[in-house]
């Protein structure tokens, strides 16, 4: 096991390392000078270009340039400081990540906690009106672009009860009522995204175990139904479940950007998108990178999780 | 073969009128989308205008109809480049094996790890906003997905006996993969290229929407999910509901009619109903 | 672009700072002294001072209400007026023989129609006025909350930007001035703040401060006249050591060409320039210029090395009436009252009344509306997209009925300019002309500036208080639309491009509005404005190039006509001229206009200037001015609301709140 993890964890490291390279490189396409997107909106002087021009590097060849900034990153500098507003990209992600990622977690917890038994009641009711309405459900929960999905939240929120949520972020430990407020419609929104797949995987798995040999054989030993459904049809299609949820950490990612922008959550996909507006490029490169990463490290988790419930997988490295 | 759903009858017609829309933009549109008209700002739905105007005394109906053009061109665009470059080395890999095979699929999972948005926002700050680089965006997401879907399926293929006679009478490698290979590989891999394009199509209008995709005077869905609910999303909200509902219509529509395709492909091949490859994330 | 005008004289008292000296000099550069001041003092009586403000008769039930009859363009709008004490309404009409006299000829209707507009204006006051006694007496405590838009950018430098979303922080933070101010009862009036009076020499050459004692930085740490010598010597000079240069501030050159700054004594600051700078005072006075660098913290890091050290990296420690309390990015900026703040109101309380700000960040103007109308916020965001549209006012309106006014200030002008040093077309003075007299500009105002402008014949936005000595250009053009279509299309003819022509135009991927409005425009003229759709990045650099035929220049208004000349200017001096051109005419005109010695001189002047480049050169087109409007809670008291400018004069010491 220790060792399997060992694997995992050691294959992860090229492919972080050829993702930067990769957020690195497509940066560099960047058509102009970035000194001048800088000083936007300030009258200035050549000098004054000039200046920040060397304090930011910009002098040196690529490869220090990417060497300096991959150090940067693990040195906990991050790329060192945002070009707009002069911070510290550590202290920007200091005070955003923790709020997509409890973000994340509460869709995630969410989409679980809904899909799975709907996921168990299609596939128990497989070809009934049931069935149907859940798969009805959830594609059309999945085909409603999110960013409109939430605009229209948003906005019957204030039309049908005068409502909108809580403006001033506060962790759930500071505030708790301020923040399930503040949470709760994003997370649901997000969570409407990502638990479809979990539905689906959950039905398709659940329908073929009890189709399987293995079930009947179960049946013929003279259990019952309900022990074949628990004992065996459920921890399958849970396990599948999870891997899915896995595999689609990167689609939370992508739901979170959106979300936070509408819901004006100070979160880092609301941060990045103000940063690729403002062409602040050193933070959406270190941003894009640690995103990246996150997901990696969310999949590698899954996948460990994964092999510790099937242990088959450890043998081969493969799923499915 | 059994009788479609009603879904997928109606999905096809939207699809059908929205493809029409777009085709024949100048021919149905009933005002030029460009055209403003400070006397009929922000009009209701009504009998001259049924999706009503905007905020420059635009025809909503027609910017929906030019926008379907800039929207479905830029989903197209993405779905081909993803689906050429993605098929192509999907099939290539599965097909030579070995180093290569390998070589192409780290380079697919380091793609893969990049969530949609994050691949979109890179790729568009380095190109500067515009129809090309939205698509480029959205292909280079797509990529990774499409690419895993044809490697699958062409593996399946790659084993089988005839095709293994085939190679050994030493046919071309390039031959025996678009002869034999993409043929075989080939109806799941338009199925998933179908759901793909509802996916490009909602991508679109969320990075245009985020003030990332395509730019004014192009009037994208997105765009006007954009400018209609920034600035009047209560006055008139006919300006961003319309478009909006349009989108959600067409992006359900394709997801369904691939999801059809994908299935009845599969049951054409005799196989075992295959886990639905489902609808690609954003 | 409105030039509006600092009238030139300084006022020796200023009615909330009690506790000041006379200013020492009453007659002032621009040689318009007692005329002036008495203008001065009776715009402030007439009832319609620019500035809102916390008094007995501040009642905001008629506040705002009684401009709309008359004049407003979209519902009920505060335009900061206060006192409508009975006894000054009459003076209005003054106001109005006064414009006529000073603006020369004009249209008579309009005349009347202002006459009445006053007359109206008076009387509902009348009816309005009518409020409980004692209803506006400041009361101390309570949290505002204002939307703004972004983070503060560069570390909230004010030297290195001139942002809204640092702006709108910098007021409460860094207070609403330097050594000067604008006067809180007259914008157009330049009024003490940190200095308590000042002098120059003949040759208005050196200019001697003298400061207060009794001004903190919010560590307790007292401010000297080393603290301004610190200050000023960064915005001149700037730093350099050895390698690490830090720039002078951006606004350096505006200010001056200073030779050097020295401390006569401990209280003390003396500026001495290498030319003539008569106008350095309303230079000064612009509120972009706040003091965010205080020496003791700041002089240790720049000499061990960071020479680009930020008012961010040393804490944000201002003078300001409010201090740094909590600064979450992305989220929040809280600022709360510094209790050793030195400024008084009228009647001696200390200011200011607030305990608490909350600037909440929020980008998406769509979240600003819904969280404002959710009972959420106290104030809007100041900027392009968040300022409201009139439709977005009906709704607020709708929803929140008498709950709820707005601040409304110009904004600036929307325009098109010519780079007639690329080869075209629009290198023909009569093709630019065409295009100035085809275009149909009240329509700008709906479909590009969200519903609030004003453009000709008007001479000034209606229900704001701005002078109009040195705003003419919305008078060219006055013939009916018809009259100078025909006219147009006969001098395209005449030109030789009766079937038109391609043009490019450099648009904003943020604000295309006017990009669209301009491409719709011209196609009915046979030009084909090509929108050539940039973002920020791109922006900067190409407004400053000569890559594009045409561009719209930034929307930001200049206090001083003679600070205009870095976007009016030529290209070879002025890379960021909205036009550009290389037209020396211009160079002799503002050599000119900087030589005036008397206002009646400067004005004139500044008409044929302006006539040159609008009208005879139409190198720029200006289309329409805009009207940002901001809303806030009725609750909301006490408010500055300048008439131009809302952009960097954010001053909430006076505010208070009504709950």
């Amino acid at each position: 096991m220790v060792r399997y993890m060992a694997r995992r964890v050691i294959v992860a490291i090229p492919t972080l390392i050829a993702m930067s390279l990769l957020v690195f490189a497509i940066m560099r396409v960047l058509p102009g000078d970035v000194s001048l997107a800088i000083l936007a909106d300030t009258p200035h002087t050549v000098e004054m270009r000039e200046a920040l021009r060397r304090e930011l590097g910009l002098e040196e060849p690529l490869p220090a340039q990417y060497a300096r900034w991959a150090g940067s990153m693990l040195d906990g500098s991050f790329g060192g400081r945002s070009l707009e507003t002069g911070e510290p990209i550590s202290a920007i992600l200091a005070e955003q990540l923790s709020v997509t990622l409890l973000l994340a977690v509460y869709a995630v917890v969410l989409s679980l906690a809904v899909a799975l038994p709907l996921g168990v009641a299609a596939g128990l009711h497989r070809g009934r009106a049931l069935d149907r309405a859940i798969e009805g459900a959830s594609r059309a929960a999945l085909s409603v672009p999110t960013v409109f999905a939430a605009l229209l939240v948003m906005w019957l929120l204030l039309r049908l009860f005068g409502w909108s949520p809580p403006i001033i972020y506060e962790g759930p430990a500071d505030d708790p009522a301020t923040h399930i407020q503040m949470v709760f419609w994003p997370a649901l929104l997000l969570a409407a995204a990502y638990g479809p797949h979990l539905v689906r995987v959950t039905r398709t798995r659940l329908i073929d175990v009890l189709d399987s040999d293995y079930a009947e054989s179960a049946r013929a030993r003279g259990l019952t139904e309900a022990h074949v459904v628990l004992r065996h049809a459920l921890p399958n299609a849970l396990v599948a479940a999870i891997t899915v949820a896995g595999v689609q950490l990167g689609a939370l990612v992508s739901g979170a950007i959106v979300v936070e922008t509408v819901f004006g959550l100070p979160g880092i996909g609301r941060g990045i998108v103000h940063a690729a507006l403002a062409r602040d490029y050193p933070v959406v490169q270190s941003i894009a990178t640690i995103l990246v990463a996150l997901v990696l490290a969310g999949n590698l988790a899954v996948d460990l999780l994964y092999s510790f419930l099937d242990p088959r997988v450890r043998y081969d490295g493969r799923r499915m | 073969m059994r009788g479609v759903g009603v879904g997928v009858v109606l999905a096809g017609v939207v699809l059908l009128v929205v493809a029409g829309g777009a085709l024949f933009a100048d021919l149905i549109a009933p005002f030029d989308p460009l055209e403003q008209a400070v006397d009929r700002r922000l009009l209701p739905p009504g009998r001259k205008h049924l999706f009503g105007t905007d905020g420059f005394g635009r025809d909503v109906l027609s910017r929906t109809l030019y926008g379907a053009r800039v929207s479905i061109a830029v989903a197209l665009a993405s779905v081909l480049v993803a689906g050429g470059a993605g098929v192509a080395l999907g099939l290539t890999s599965a097909y030579a094996g070995g180093r290569y095979d390998l070589m192409v699929q780290r380079g697919i999972d380091v793609l893969h790890g990049f969530p949609f948005l994050v691949m979109a926002l890179i790729v568009v700050v380095a190109l500067s906003p515009s129809p090309a680089a939205t698509a480029a965006a959205i292909a280079l997401s797509l990529l990774p997905l499409v690419a895993r879907v044809a490697r699958g399926a062409a593996l399946s293929v790659v084993e089988e006996e005839y095709l293994l006679a085939v190679r050994a009478t030493g046919a071309g490698a390039a031959r025996t993969v678009f002869r034999h290979v993409l043929p075989a590989a080939g109806p799941p891999i338009a199925a998933y290229l179908a759901a793909c394009l509802g996916t490009a199509v909602g991508a679109e209008a969320t990075l245009s929407y985020l003030g990332l995709g395509v730019p004014p005077p192009y009037a994208s869905w997105g765009r006007m999910l954009r400018e209609g609910s920034r600035a009047y999303f209560d006055a008139a909200p006919w300006v961003t509901l319309l478009p909006g509902l349009v989108l959600c219509a067409t992006v359900v529509s394709l997801i369904v009619v691939g999801d059809r395709l994908g299935r009845r492909r599969y049951r054409a091949c005799g196989e075992r109903r295959p886990q639905r490859v489902g609808r690609p994330r954003q | 672009m409105i030039v509006g005008m600092i009238t030139g004289q300084s006022v020796a008292v200023e009615a909330d700072a009690p506790a000041q000296l006379g200013a020492t000099d009453q007659r002032t550069a621009s040689g318009r002294p007692r005329g002036a001041a008495r203008a001065a003092s009776r715009r402030r009586a007439d009832g319609r001072g620019p500035w809102g403000r916390s008094g007995p008769a501040d009642k905001r039930g008629a506040f705002g209400r009684s401009s709309a009859p008359a004049r407003s363009a979209g519902g009920r709008v505060a335009t900061g007026r206060r006192d409508p004490g009975a006894g000054a309404r009459g003076r209005g009409l003054w106001r109005g023989d006064k414009r006529l006299g000073a603006s020369g000829p004009r249209i008579p209707v309009t005349v009347c129609s202002r006459v009445f507009a006053v007359l109206l204006f008076a009387g509902l006051l009348l009816v309005t006025d009518a409020v409980p006694a004692g209803a506006g007496t400041p009361r101390r405590g309570g949290t505002l909350t204002l939307a703004n838009r972004a983070d503060p950018p560069a570390g909230f430098d004010t030297m290195f930007t001139s942002s809204i979303a640092l702006h709108h922080v910098g007021g409460a933070l860094f207070g609403p001035g330097n050594l000067v101010k604008r006067s809180r009862d007259d914008f157009y009036t330049v009024a003490p703040y940190l200095a308590l009076r000042w002098e120059h020499t003949p040759d208005f050459k050196e200019w001697t401060f003298v400061l207060r004692s009794d001004v903190y930085w919010h560590d307790g740490t007292r401010l000297t006249a080393a603290d301004v010598k610190f200050w000023l010597d960064l915005v001149f000079f700037g730093v350099r050591s050895g390698q690490r240069v830090r720039p002078p501030a951006y606004f350096a050159r505006e200010l001056g060409d200073a030779v050097a700054v020295e401390i006569p004594d401990p209280r003390r600051v003396r500026i001495t320039f290498s030319h003539r700078n008569a106008h350095f005072l309303q230079i000064l006075a612009n509120p972009r210029f706040k003091i965010a660098h205080p020496r003791h913290l700041m002089e240790p890091r720049i000499e061990a090395g960071d020479v680009m050290v930020s008012p961010l990296d040393v804490g944000l420690v201002g003078v300001g009436p409010f201090r740094i309390e909590r600064y979450r990015r992305g989220s929040l900026v809280r600022v709360e009252r510094f209790d050793r703040y030195f400024e008084r109101d009228r009647y001696g309380n200390r200011l200011p009344h607030l305990n608490r700000i909350d600037y909440v960040t929020m980008p998406d103007p769509f979240a600003m509306d819904m969280a404002f109308r959710g009972g959420r916020l106290d104030g809007g965001a100041r900027g392009q997209g968040h300022f409201l549209s009139s439709e977005r006012v009906a709704a607020y309106e709708r929803e929140l009925g008498d709950a709820v006014f707005f601040a409304r200030s110009d904004g600036g002008n929307f325009r098109l300019a010519f780079n007639v040093l690329n080869e075209g077309p629009w290198q023909d003075s009569r093709v630019r002309r065409a295009i100035a007299l085809w275009i149909d500009k009240p329509a700008a105002i709906p479909a590009a500036l969200g519903g609030f402008g004003w453009t000709t014949p008007s001479i000034g936005p209606g229900d704001i208080d701005v002078p109009t000595e040195f705003i003419n250009w919305p008078r060219y053009d006055t013939a009916p639309l018809e009259i100078r279509r025909a006219e147009a299309r006969r001098l395209m003819e005449e030109a030789g491009y009766g079937d038109g022509f391609t043009m490019g135009h450099l648009t904003r991927a943020i604000m295309p509005e006017g990009g669209e409005f301009l491409k719709a425009q011209l196609a009915g003229l046979g030009v084909d404005l090509e929108l050539q759709i940039v973002d920020e990045g791109e922006w900067n650099r190409a407004r400053v190039s000569l890559d594009y035929d045409s561009q719209q220049g930034r929307l930001t208004p200049s206090p001083i006509p003679e600070g205009t000349e870095s976007v009016y200017g030529r290209y070879e001096e002025n890379p960021d001229a909205y036009s550009k051109h290389d037209d020396r005419t211009l160079d002799a005109l503002y050599r000119q206009l900087r030589d005036s010695v008397t206002m009646e001189q400067r004005i004139e002047v500044w008409r044929r200037l302006s006539r040159y480049l609008f009208y005879e050169q139409s190198y720029i087109v200006p289309v329409a001015e805009s009207i940002d409007v901001v809303p806030y809670r009725a609750d909301v008291r006490g408010l500055v609301v300048p008439p131009e400018d809302m952009h960097t004069h954010t001053d909430f010491a006076t505010v208070w709140l009504e709950r």
